[in-house]
């Protein structure tokens, strides 16, 4: 009898055992989590996070509260309670899905990367076991997350006000948000190796399937489509911000009596979507696992796919045949390189797409401008700068953190090690290299302020003390990229941190107030002025803005604390130039 | 031109490179053989400055590789055991991008990246991407960009693995005209052949220890390896075998389809007894052929397969 209850038991057991379905690629996975530091970090670092920002809004509600009686500060108790609540489930919202794009972002690329791709191709792992394999290996690690945070939101019910089904609710949109946003991430790693690259993207499908609904819907009630614009509204309901809002608005409502319902569908859906991308994901898994083990596609394209192949390979073989115009080395040789990168790739239809995208994005936005008329707002002009200066750094950033680990990656970078160029000249030139890799996007800032000054919407005051920020923001943030490419064996480690590292910096950490007022971003907003309107201030002591020390003297009286701030950028780009000059002989073993 | 004094490389418990010592003259070509994992790749790496040793010295052309890494990174050319490349660059760029990192001026550079193309016969290939060039093209162009700056010494970590045969026989030739051009070569291989057709000295490493060092002709006397000698008669092969092996000096007689192949201790000069014994007994000698001695019996013998 007991025999027969165990075979039962072991059928059972064997009937839902994972490798059933996934195979062994999801107990591999599972393995090589456990032996990786920064899982056992970020489990680390999460609960602290999440400690430091739910004590910061407690303590910040209970401030506002000290001012009322202890009758209505205890009636007030649920309020901070859903208050906290909501904070928590925010923060717990976009973390995992930053977390899940940044883990998945690597998942395929790595395979492809090591060739073990195309060996798994000739084993009975199917790719369906490869594609939820991984995916659900990741995602056991953020159920664990989003499970630390169970025990705190169990305490915040105690103050009373939040119901169980807003925490249940919100716990299961993050959580298939984040299987979305993991089969993106798992997606688009099939196509590109640099996982900056595969998050870019990521970003860029985030912003197609939700912030341009938006804009269109603007367009569709400026121009009067009303119809056409309550038929995108529509669209909202797939829109996970937009829900999340909803839920919120629902249970803070002093006259909601029962939560909103419409999450069980939703979260329906985007299972939908995401299984949709992921059985994608699987077909393009084996196409390009079979072409690694093969050395080329022909055995998985139709006859009329075989024909445009042949004469695209017919093309380019003409193509290398006239090889054509061979460049001359005029800059030191380090930066040379990095500047040779070229950004422009007109051979890649994605890459004219984006940039016919970012083109009529731009036009729409200061379209926009001048239908509201707010293009001669102060305002318009500090949030056009901000937004240009961040992505100026942002890419600058990017650059910089694999300008090394590519090298490594390529193993070129023993040869340039055994060159006659001392440790300080590369790290110099790829400091130096990154940011003039990145002009484009400083371009943008430059434009706008060159069409704006003559027109007399910005000051021109303002163009030193920007010119100055630029140089020493974007140096600081290069250096810092180029000590991280450095120290780190990878271009995803390399560019996570760094990514860390310069968010930390730009997004200012409201509680400490060396990093608020040390952020480039307060600089460049407190140099146009926005909050202490010194240029207007200025102004009106000067009868006469000719007088030859005005420049100076605004920038010496009013912007003191940017010249603080650009000495304190260098001080700390020095500090990372011989960080990445003494770590740039680690891991040549690599 | 390159020496190591009891040069020792740790890495945890693990000892790579352990107490070598090691002296490559000018203008030889130097083969440095052992197992996988036996210190080869570590030693060429603290010879040309990309590691630090732990303990002892490697001095290359009179400077201490750990103190002077500026110096000696102008007097060598170092090519990796794989080919790493910039695979967007032209082959033309690829050079003169090495050209500047060794700080030759911009109006020598292109007549210094012509000679280098002509040494290595890639002319047709200069506007050439460099990832569009097959295997062996990549490795000659990881020659030609050894050769820029005109080094002394070569130090060249397995040149010709995974390449074809003709391409193997293209880089012989290449690294033979590089020696009579005077260079000094140290190179590592697997293709132990190969090493016994260029190299003048060969050093046998194993457990990061040297083993043996000196010239292919001495390895057989230092081991007491047998010299062997093919013996070709015209017809009565069993007579002859009978005769020679009552010779006592002869220390194995074997036979094989048209020859008979003779051992005996190195030193003792043989040739003239087998002709004059063979002759006696009204045999027709055709030939007696001198056997060399492989690299690979010699590699066998010392190295015991072991890895780290």
């Amino acid at each position: 009898m007991i025999n027969v209850m165990n075979n039962k038991i072991l059928n059972i057991l064997e009937y839902i055992n994972p490798n059933r379905f996934f195979g062994p690629i999801f107990m591999k996975e599972l393995i090589i989590s456990s032996r990786r530091r920064r899982n056992y970090f970020v489990r680390f670092l999460y609960p602290i996070i999440l400690s430091v920002f739910v004590l910061f809004f407690f303590s910040t509600s209970l401030a506002q509260n000290d001012q009322y009686s202890s009758v209505i500060q205890a009636s007030k108790m649920a309020q901070i309670g859903s208050y906290l609540t909501t904070s928590i489930v925010w923060f717990q919202f976009i973390f995992v899905q930053i977390l899940a794009i940044a883990m998945l972002s690597t998942a395929i690329s790595d395979e492809i990367y090591q060739k073990t791709l195309g060996v798994l191709m000739t084993t009975p792992i199917s790719s369906f076991q490869i594609v939820f394999g991984k995916l659900l290996s990741k995602l056991f690690q953020l159920i664990l997350l989003i499970a630390i945070s169970f025990p705190v939101l169990a305490i915040i019910r105690v103050f009373g006000g939040v119901p169980w089904s807003y925490v249940l609710s919100s716990i299961c949109v993050t959580l298939t948000t984040a299987i979305f946003a993991g089969s993106l991430s798992l997606f688009f790693s099939i196509y590109s190796h640099q996982s900056h690259r595969v998050i870019s993207r990521v970003l860029g499908t985030y912003f197609f399937i939700y912030v341009i609904p938006r804009i269109a819907q603007h367009f569709l009630n400026i121009f009067g489509k009303a119809n056409l614009s309550a038929y995108i509204s529509k669209l909202y309901f797939f829109n996970p911000f937009m829900l999340m809002q909803t839920m919120q608005n629902v249970m803070q409502s002093p006259t909601s009596t029962r939560g909103f319902n419409g999450w069980v569908s939703h979260c329906i859906a985007i299972l939908g979507f995401s299984l949709v991308i992921l059985l994608w994901s699987c077909f393009s898994v084996r196409k390009v696992g079979l072409k690694q083990i093969t050395g080329q596609g022909g055995l998985l394209l139709t006859r009329k796919e075989r024909n445009v192949a042949d004469k695209k390979q017919k093309y380019n073989y003409n193509k290398k045949q006239d090889y054509g115009k061979i460049r001359a080395i005029k800059l030191p040789p380090v930066i040379w390189r990095e500047f040779s990168n070229s950004l422009v790739k007109t051979n890649n239809i994605m890459f004219v797409f984006s940039i016919i995208l970012a083109v009529a994005f731009i036009i729409t936005a200061y379209s926009l401008c001048i239908y509201y008329e707010v293009l001669n707002e102060k305002v318009t002009h500090v949030i056009f700068v901000l937004v240009y200066f961040f992505i100026g750094l942002l890419r600058t950033s990017t650059f910089a953190s694999t300008s090394i680990t590519t090298e490594r990656e390529a193993r070129s970078w023993p040869i340039l090690l055994t060159t006659a160029l001392r440790p300080k000249d590369i790290s110099y030139g790829k400091i130096i290299g990154s940011c003039f890799r990145a002009w484009p996007y400083w371009f943008l800032l430059a434009a706008h302020m060159i069409v704006f000054i003559p027109l007399g919407m910005i000051k021109v005051a303002v163009l030193i003390p920007m010119t100055v920020l630029v140089i020493s923001s974007a140096l600081l943030v290069s250096s810092i990229g180029v000590m991280f490419s450095s120290i780190c064996k990878r271009s995803t480690t390399a560019a996570t941190w760094n990514m860390i590292t310069f968010l930390t910096l730009i997004i200012p950490v409201c509680c400490i107030p060396f990093f608020y007022f040390g952020s480039p971003l307060f600089a460049a907003a407190s140099i146009f002025g926005v909050w202490g309107g010194y240029f207007e201030m200025i102004d009106s002591f000067h009868s006469s803005p000719s007088s030859p020390l005005y420049i100076i003297e605004i920038i010496v009286a009013s912007h003191f604390s940017f010249i603080i701030y650009s000495i304190i950028y260098m001080i700390i780009t020095y500090i990372a130039y011989g960080l990445s000059i003494n770590h740039m002989r680690w891991r040549i073993l690599d | 031109m390159i020496e190591t004094k009891h040069l020792t490389k740790v890495f945890g418990n693990l000892t790579a490179v352990d107490d070598l010592n090691l002296f490559i003259k000018q203008g030889d070509i130097f083969g440095f053989i052992g197992p996988n994992g036996a210190g080869k790749t570590t030693t060429m790496r603290i010879l040309v400055t990309l590691m630090e040793p732990t303990r002892g010295h490697a001095i290359i052309d009179g400077l201490d590789v750990s103190r002077n890494g500026q110096k000696v990174r102008r007097v060598i050319g170092y090519m990796p055991d794989f080919m790493g490349v910039y695979d967007d660059l032209k082959v033309f760029e690829y050079l003169e991008f090495f050209a500047a990192a060794f700080s030759i001026e911009r109006s020598k550079r292109k007549s210094i990246v012509e000679g280098v193309l002509e040494l290595t016969d890639l002319q047709s290939k200069k506007a050439a991407t460099v990832d569009s060039l097959s295997r062996g093209m990549q490795q000659r162009l990881g020659l030609a960009r050894v050769l820029i700056h005109d080094p002394k010494v070569l130090i060249l970590d397995e040149p010709a693995s995974g390449l074809d045969p003709r391409a193997r026989i293209e880089i012989r030739e290449l690294l033979r005209e590089l020696k009579r051009m005077g260079k000094t070569i140290m190179i590592s291989s697997h293709i132990l052949s190969e090493l016994e057709e260029i190299c003048d000295h060969v050093g046998i490493i194993e457990h990061g220890q040297l083993v043996y060092s000196g010239t292919i002709e001495e390895i057989r006397p230092r081991l007491g390896i047998h010299t062997k000698v093919r013996v070709q008669v015209a017809d009565n092969q069993e007579k002859a075998i009978e005769l020679l092996s009552a010779l006592p000096q002869i220390h194995q007689v074997q036979t094989n389809k048209n020859y008979i192949s003779i051992s005996f201790k190195e030193g003792e000069n043989i040739d003239g007894l087998i002709a004059r014994t063979l002759v006696n007994a009204n045999l027709d000698v055709i030939a007696i052929q001198p056997e060399q001695i492989k690299l690979d019996d010699a590699f066998l013998q010392l190295t015991k397969g072991i890895v780290h």
